[in-house]
């Protein structure tokens, strides 16, 4: 699934929070986002899942213009998310949390009688947990799980989408350095033919799974190329890598 | 079953409906039509809670979709507006006077327990709340319908990116919740009465319930029901005349303890 924003700028009040941003993302690209904290990264994901209308521009998915679509609707083509905050159904399991993805995808609500798939749904559930390597947790309620567990498990809840487009904000942070590792491991093992944007502060993780990176900087979007282009180039290097971060 | 309505309705569309008072009252008087055209009661059990999924499910499509994004006091103003119309609609049509809606035959009689007498339709009523109190539970934890909602009250947002139709999940809520309401105004019927005013009198109750089980939870609403139902009940005979200062009294004192709600969801 392929994925560009047409000069999006999107303001609140007097500030631009982006400004004649585009980005052009190829279907089965890994993609990452980076910029100083404020520079407009999640703001870019909520414009491109549809949660924020932006003030001016355009988002196409495939070529086809989805400014005007709902959130589900966009979700439907195949776009999935993550948040910085957690996003999990607190007061369901970790196996409820994932049967809602998947009786969404397997469009199981509209059946009468769900008897067959359901079995399916519950299958898929314990091997989306095996992959997680978190097996143990299926019937544990999701606020109850910590921090590291969490974040494992809201990734899978977006992969259980089956998505074609994954928008991943900053899925690493607060992990430890071997839940680090495993989810590297665990993104880099999906299908090539999953798009995926991450916005990650970890440029280690940055330079781990991306093919391309886009810097945003205040808004507007500084810079655009490989990781090796990023790494040279002088502007990304004043205010982002030699900066505060 | 008017409060598992009204708290599944904030918690997931967080929505105030003043107006889940004129379902049950709509209820009430679908039922009375009903019963005074068939003469059967349990026609009209049926006729009222399916009459008011339609209005319900009209009045959320027409209206309420509107003002989601609009804030409470919009809410409350619209809210009240239909209690208001609701109410005159009802006297201009049926007139101030209470009706009674007959009791079902084979119910009018009492029934002795262990030497004390018991209203059979009292007896009824209380068995047809608590089966519809044990579905509507096993609805919410078993059913894939229930997990939705569950989910929703925690995060709805999140249910959008899942790719559910949240349009389509609120109107269907709204709808269940008016038709649940509609069927209570019927239940209560017999021995109520059936007047233009009878919503607010029920609104307040539900509302007090509401908070005390807490908000987003049909758990919550079954304790709150059961909680404000006794002290009801007990509060005249220990406070003598002050009924009303006895279930205000339970809500201070749950709010000071929990002010979540007994099951109120976390924050």
């Amino acid at each position: 699934m392929n994925l560009s924003t047409n000069s999006v700028t999107v303001r609140f009040g007097a500030v631009a929070a982006l400004q004649n941003v585009n980005v052009k993302v190829a279907s089965g690209e890994r993609r990452a986002v980076i910029g100083p904290n404020g520079a407009g990264k999640t703001t870019l994901f909520d414009v491109i899942t549809g949660q924020r209308r932006p003030t001016s521009g355009k988002v196409l998915i495939d070529d086809a213009d989805v400014t005007g679509f709902t959130v589900w609707r966009r979700a439907r083509l195949g776009l999935a998310r993550t948040f910085q905050r957690s996003t999990l159904f607190a007061n369901l399991t970790v196996a409820e949390n994932l049967a809602i993805a998947i009786r969404s995808r397997l469009k199981v609500g509209s059946r009468i009688w769900p008897g067959r798939l359901e079995r399916e749904v519950g299958a898929e559930v314990s091997s989306r947990l095996e992959m997680a390597r978190l097996p143990a947790l299926r019937h544990r309620l999701a606020w109850r799980l910590g921090h590291g567990e969490r974040r494992i498990v809201e990734i899978e809840l977006a992969l259980a989408r089956d998505p074609r487009l994954l928008l991943l904000d900053e899925p690493m942070a607060g992990l430890s350095g071997a839940e680090r590792e495993a989810a590297v491991t665990r993104l880099r093992a999906l299908p090539e033919a999953v798009t995926v944007i991450l916005v990650e502060h970890d440029l280690d993780v940055v330079f781990a799974i991306a093919q391309r990176v886009s810097v945003l900087d205040h808004g507007v979007l500084i810079a655009d190329g490989t990781p090796a282009e990023i790494r040279a180039n002088r502007r990304v290097q004043e205010v982002y890598l030699g900066g505060a971060d | 079953m008017l409060a598992a309505g009204l708290s599944v309705i904030f918690g997931l569309m967080d929505v105030l409906n003043l107006a889940h008072g004129s379902f049950y009252m709509l209820g009430a008087y679908v039922g009375l039509t009903v019963l005074g055209v068939s003469g059967n009661f349990w026609l009209a059990l049926i006729a009222a809670p399916v009459a008011l999924g339609v209005i319900g499910a009209l009045i959320e499509v027409v209206f309420f979709r509107r003002i989601y994004r609009e804030g409470h006091l919009m809410q409350v103003l619209l809210t009240f507006g239909f209690t208001l119309v609701f109410v005159d609609l009802i006297r201009w049509r049926f007139g101030p006077q209470t009706h009674s809606l007959p009791t079902p035959p084979g119910l009018e009689g009492a029934v002795h327990i262990l030497g004390v007498s018991f209203a059979s339709y009292k007896l009824f009523v209380i068995l047809f709340a608590s089966v519809v109190a044990l579905g509507l539970l096993l609805a919410w934890r078993r059913s894939r319908v229930g997990a939705i909602l569950r989910a929703g009250v925690a995060d709805r947002e999140m249910l959008g990116l899942l790719g559910i139709d949240l349009k389509r999940v609120f109107t269907g809520t709204f709808a269940f919740g008016a038709a649940l309401a509609g069927l209570a105004g019927v239940v209560v019927g017999p021995y109520l009465g059936v007047y233009p005013g009878m919503d607010e009198s029920i609104l307040v109750l539900v509302l007090v319930v509401v908070v005390v089980g807490g908000l987003g939870s049909i758990e919550g609403a079954i304790l709150g029901s059961l909680l404000i139902g006794l002290a009801n009940a007990i509060g005249p005979l220990v406070l003598g005349g002050f009924e009303a200062a006895s279930i205000f009294a339970v809500m201070a004192i749950v709010l000071l303890v929990r002010p979540q709600g007994l099951l109120g969801r976390r924050q």
